[in-house]
């Protein structure tokens, strides 16, 4: 394909090559540090309006594999990389073609090392986009585009939609849900329904489930409406709740907290978690943008369970009252390590408990 | 002042083919950060090409000993340590420290074993015990069977189906692995290895070839926690031997489930062998039933552990010694260029790093060039880039094959019958029939079915031919050398393409501005602002790399282990720019040997992990301005081109090259007269004595003694004579003067050559004197004679020093006279 270029909006430019989709697109630049599971970090709807680089240089080498989407539509707006695989195993779909199907400008033969120093050392997110030709219009309609934050309405679902199975009836309120979510929930053959993020506790609880999970998604916490944060406080009084994600920052700022917007995104597996109560040490697929600020956890509400060991940021956050938890992280990998995934067990364990103590 | 607390390490070894400079390195690192921590460290080995054994700053107490249970019994009388380490020393180690474990010494002095329970050693030592963990853990594991006899191996092996592999229980020194796919050969395999037994049983399991081989490096420390340091893969399948495969850092085939699957199990594993340390675990992965086996599990350092702190810039040994000084993963604090929790930090890529194994056939007649279950290959090349294909490319620079010699243009002219057998058992020069099978059309899934050989491995080398051919059709375009550089490809490959001088592709390169960018091998990807001081290089946007100083020497390292110097050549490198940091110069190193002790902080200030070809090595001289450059003895290729090149403008400095490592045999009795000549004086080094050979006919230089046996007036006339043949020459240096006697008493000069690296090695631990110091003062012009004659008087030689080299024949099933071209490696001992 012809050749692309990657703008920021500090006027700098990155030769390259385009693939996947050729439309022009534009989006927050950020970097992901995962080795491997590119397909499942690309449909992650966290990526709502942002252009992934990857620093794993090679992508695309096991094509596009049906069982490991995190999204029926991905949500990411470009794809940057060093060296694409391009070639076609008869077997599955490139990651070339994928893109393109799914309109997603993908751009190849990138300095992504060059780029990723960029990100990493500006005063906060840096927006960029894909343009056939890096001239003053480009540089131009980047500089007036400006991205929605409306981004949690764009990749949630409008509708319920019910994924039965015949154990603990679970509601998980969707803010931008990747499918690990609801396969760890599989597992543990928990009677799902998904709901908007707009709904409200009432219509939460009416469904009497066991217990509630609040997705991660994309964006800022702080442009969802106030209404979700009373949804949130009214139904951890009720029922066990885990919250991941953009729903551990919406659990903690629902319970007093504030949250802020991190100078450089982090996303990638690779950071030291400890969880505080045990002393240990944990790997997870982090993609954080926005962190609770750790003083401003009402401690008489909340006890911080697990912190980053590289920034100090608070990764995980229990109520001390309501049988309540959540964490920054994504257990459940996909991708990512599986070292975390027992969290979901402790939620079938509390929603064990709640039962047990509502028959007492 | 209360005593220090002691360290003993159980050392390698003479190199062989199992392993070679990785755990020289790994000592390294693991002494001297011992040292940092308080402890005193004492090195037991016998391998005269040992860095460690004579750098201070690593080990305190260095004893040339035979590696037996008793040497170590003496030392733990001797030092009273607090701590012994195995996992330096291979399995030999593990297998010396079990008897010396039983002896019931280690209970009785409270000694703690660094690194693995003592269970577990057992364990790792005894393939039965260790598939009884496995099974208990539910990991997945090939059918295996201990029998005494061919009747029982029929039974099993009739029972998992043919192919089975063959193996001893508890072998001897040499190590057997057969992969047998029928009754007769089943009969042959279990006989030998019912010999090689030390308790007359032999393992038979199924075999997995054709099956991925992944390689997992595990970190676990005393409070349970676990990283993974890397998962590597494997080009070839199981079937070749992982040590002659060509391994790929990190895996490029594998789903993220995958990997996650065999991180579990690699870390399940880990924990329940209550390792503290690393932990290689390897894998057989079958993508069809996407299931794996769990084949290997080694606890200790080997060219795994190294290739992957090379190349992921996360100083595994260094980690690793602050473990064994009983620190926590979350607690250790590394050098400055690191942040806070980088040893907690599981190391991530920006790059590929591309292990090749290096074959000796050229050097060695070998009959079945077949790659198969036993290792054949004697050394290794890194390649590290940003994108496979460079890092591929990159590895195979400095590789003796080059892509249009003899071999290459045999494969041509073979037919395609002919062709499907090379790609079907293929051999060390597999990467040119895989490129000449995609020259002739075969499509990438034949080639699959063919070689086992994962598609997309085929699919990056069918991009390099279709680059190839661009290249040839487009001559001179700037644009298509733009890509090519791109790609990885280098200039003399690119003028040979378009028939022209590789000094016109340069010419061409400056006039576009096709320059070459290096970057930083950071263990976090660019994510901190992290700082290793290792580079490579690739043709990209921005460069990372700043001059180092103006007080610098660029040593240009001896590339991959080849037979000859092996690693006496890494050896004298080391403890040169050793030298060069003491007179307050800064070292800058460029080498592509990922085994290799040149490669540690230890002796040099910054790294260049590139192969070893002058228009990389010209773009590093034109950012470091080093005052001289240092090139080392295998590169005599490169020393011509350099002084063509840079004679007039630049300091050359050349080490012993092993042009002259001529083999002399003699019926006679064969002398060596050693002696350094500072270009006034000659200062004699004493004499060593031949060997003589197992046919007790001839003399040859392989093995060989100090002082001689000479007497009276035979010293005499040995001494003036070389030192007279000494003084007649030119340049100052270390000097050997080759001697044979005749039946009349009379000495005759057969030849004077710069003293060989193997030489200079073992000298420098018999006379306790630093020679390669020497040469580095030599080189500086800050030689002292006095300062040498005065350490030579004050530690008079009372003791007889025996040498012998070991060859890589018995393990190559091959016979051939020992001679000094084809040295592995060696051993040395001390008789009183």
């Amino acid at each position: 394909m012809a050749a692309r270029y990657l703008i920021l909006e500090d006027g700098s430019v990155y030769a390259g090559e385009g693939f996947g989709a050729p439309a022009v697109t534009f989006g927050e630049v950020v970097f992901n540090t995962s080795m491997a599971g590119y397909q499942e970090i690309i449909t992650n709807p966290i990526y709502d309006n942002e252009l992934i680089v990857f620093t794993q240089p090679n992508i695309g080498n096991v094509s596009i594999h049906r069982n490991i989407y995190e999204s029926i539509v991905p949500a990411a707006k470009g794809v940057i990389v060093r060296d694409l695989a391009a070639f076609d195993d008869h077997q599955r779909q490139s990651l070339a073609h994928y893109l393109e199907q799914m309109n997603i400008p993908g751009i190849k033969n990138v300095d992504t090392r060059a780029l990723v120093k960029k990100i990493r050392s500006a005063d906060g997110p840096i927006r960029g986009s894909i343009v056939p030709v890096p001239d003053d219009h480009a540089f131009d309609q980047l500089h007036a585009t400006v991205l929605t934050n409306q981004q949690v309405a764009q990749v949630a679902t409008p509708k319920p939609y019910p994924n039965p199975d015949v154990g603990k009836t679970v509601v998980v309120v969707d803010f931008g849900l990747k499918n690990g979510t609801l396969r760890e929930l599989s597992r543990r053959r928990c009677n799902v329904t998904v709901l908007p993020y707009t709904s409200t506790a009432e219509q939460i609880l009416r469904l009497d489930p066991d217990g509630v999970v609040f997705s991660s998604g994309p964006g800022d916490p702080r442009s969802l409406k106030k209404s979700v944060l009373a949804m949130i406080q009214e139904v951890e009084q009720h029922v066990p709740c885990l919250a991941i994600g953009l729903g551990h920052e919406l659990f903690a700022m629902a319970n007093g907290a504030n949250v802020t917007r991190l100078p450089v995104e982090h996303h990638g597996m690779n950071h030291p978690i400890k969880e505080i109560i045990t002393d240990q040490i944990v790997y997870a697929s982090q993609s954080v943008g926005y962190e609770v600020e750790r003083e401003s956890v009402d401690r008489s509400k909340l006890f911080v369970t697990y912190v980053d060991l590289l920034d100090n940021s608070v990764q995980g956050l229990r109520h001390r009252k309501y049988p309540a938890f959540s964490v920054q992280f994504f257990p459940g990998g996909a991708p990512g390590p599986d070292e975390t995934d027992p969290l979901f067990d402790e939620f079938m364990d509390l929603m064990d408990q709640q039962r047990g103590d509502q028959f007492d | 002042m209360t005593e220090k607390p002691k360290a003993l390490i159980i050392g390698a070894g003479s190199d062989n083919l199992q392993q070679g400079g990785e755990l020289d390195f790994a000592t390294l690192e693991i002494g001297a950060t011992l040292q940092h921590a308080g402890y005193e460290t004492i090195l037991v080995d016998d391998n005269p090409f040992s860095t460690a054994l004579d750098t201070s700053r690593a080990i305190n107490y260095p004893h040339v000993l035979p590696l037996t249970a008793k040497s170590i019994l003496d030392l733990i009388d001797q030092y009273h340590p607090t701590m012994i380490v195995p996992t330096l020393g291979g399995r030999r180690a593990f297998e010396l420290l079990q008897t010396v474990s039983e002896s019931g010494s280690l209970t009785e002095h409270d000694i703690k074993i660094a690194g693995v329970p003592e269970s577990t050693i057992r364990q790792v030592n005894n393939p039965v015990l260790l598939n009884q963990t496995l099974r208990r853990l539910k990991a997945p594991t090939k059918k295996i069977a201990t029998v005494a006899n061919y009747q029982d191996a029929l039974e099993v092996a009739r029972k998992v189906g043919f192919p089975v592999v063959v193996r001893p229980v508890l072998p001897r020194s040499l190590r057997m692995r057969r992969i047998v796919q029928d009754p007769d050969e089943l009969q042959q395999a279990v006989s030998r290895g019912i010999e090689l037994s030390r308790s007359g049983q032999v393992l038979v399991q199924q075999s997995l070839a054709g099956l991925k081989e992944i390689e997992a490096l595990v970190m676990r420390d005393a409070s349970g926690t676990m990283m993974l340091l890397g998962m590597l893969e494997d080009v070839d399948p199981i079937g070749i031997h992982a040590g002659d495969s060509i391994t790929v850092l990190p895996s490029q085939t594998l789903l993220d489930r995958q990997v996650q699957d065999m991180r579990n199990m690699a870390f399940a594993l880990t924990r329940k062998l209550r390792i503290v340390g690393i932990n290689h675990v390897q894998f057989a992965f079958d993508e069809q039933q996407d299931r794996y086996y769990v084949i290997k599990n080694s606890p200790y350092f080997d060219r795994i552990a190294t290739f992957t702190e090379i190349a992921t810039g996360y100083p595994i040994s260094r980690v690793v010694g602050h473990l064994y000084a009983g620190e926590l993963l979350r607690n250790i604090r590394l050098d400055h260029g690191l942040m806070k929790h980088t040893a907690v930090t599981e190391p991530v890529m920006d790059r590929t790093a591309v292990r090749l194994p290096v074959f000796p056939f050229e050097q060695l007649q070998i009959d079945n060039q077949k790659l198969g279950t036993q290792k054949k290959s004697v050394g290794s090349t890194i390649g590290i880039g940003r994108s496979l294909i460079e890092a591929l490319i990159k590895a195979v620079a400095d590789y003796q094959l080059g892509w249009h010699n003899g071999q290459v243009k045999l494969i041509q002219g073979i037919s395609d019958g002919q062709l499907d057998q090379l790609l079907i058992h293929p051999q060390g020069d597999r990467l040119y029939s895989l490129i000449e099978a995609i020259r002739r059309g075969y499509s990438e899934k034949e080639l699959t079915e063919l070689t086992k050989i994962d598609f997309y491995y085929l699919a990056q080398l069918k991009r390099l031919v279709a680059m190839q051919q661009e290249i040839q059709k487009l001559q001179k375009s700037p644009a298509v050398l733009k890509k090519a550089k791109y790609w990885g490809i280098g200039d003399s490959k690119v003028a040979e393409w378009w028939g022209v001088d590789d000094s016109q592709i340069a010419d061409l390169r400056q006039q576009h501005q096709i320059n070459r960018t290096f970057k930083e091998v950071d263990p976090s990807a660019g994510e901190f602002d992290q700082h290793t001081k290792s580079f490579y290089s690739t043709f990209e946007l921005t460069n990372e790399s700043l001059p180092e100083g103006d007080h610098s020497i660029l040593v240009i390292g001896s590339g991959p282990r080849r037979l000859g110097n092996g690693n006496a050549n890494d050896y004298v490198v080391a403890k040169v720019m050793d030298e060069l940091k003491i007179h307050g110069y800064r070292t800058i190193f460029v080498n592509d040997n990922p085994s290799s002790p040149t490669m540690s902080g230890l002796f040099t200030d910054k790294r260049y992990v590139e192969p070893l070809v002058i228009e990389t090595i010209a773009d590093i001289i034109r950012i470091e301005h080093p005052v001289a450059v240092l090139i080392s003895s295998n590169e005599s290729e490169l020393l011509e081109r350099f002084h063509n090149q840079y004679g007039d403008q630049l300091k050359l400095i050349s080490l012993p090259t092993d042009d002259q490592l001529e083999d002399v045999v003699s019926t006679e009795p064969l002398l060596e007269y050693n002696a350094l000549f500072d270009g006034q004086y000659v200062y004699p080094l004493g004499t060593t004595a031949a060997l003589q050979g197992d046919d007790e006919l001839s003399y040859r230089t392989v093995a060989k003694r100090y002082p001689t046996t000479l007497k009276g007036a035979a010293v005499k006339k040995v001494t003036d004579l070389g030192e007279q043949t000494v003084r007649g020459l030119t340049t100052p240096g270390l000097y050997q003067v080759l001697l044979s006697g005749d039946a009349l008493g009379d000495y005759h000069v057969e030849m004077t050559r710069p003293l060989p690296a193997t030489d200079i090695a073992f000298l420098s631990k018999v006379l306790q004197l630093d020679l390669p110091a020497v040469i580095a003062r030599l080189a500086i012009n800050k030689f002292s004679g006095k300062l040498l004659q005065e350490s030579m008087q004050n530690e008079p030689i009372s003791r007889t020093a025996l040498y012998r080299a070991i060859f890589p024949f018995n393990a190559l099933q091959i016979r051939e006279p020992p001679t000094a071209l084809k040295v592995m490696g060696a051993e040395m001992q001390f008789i009183e």
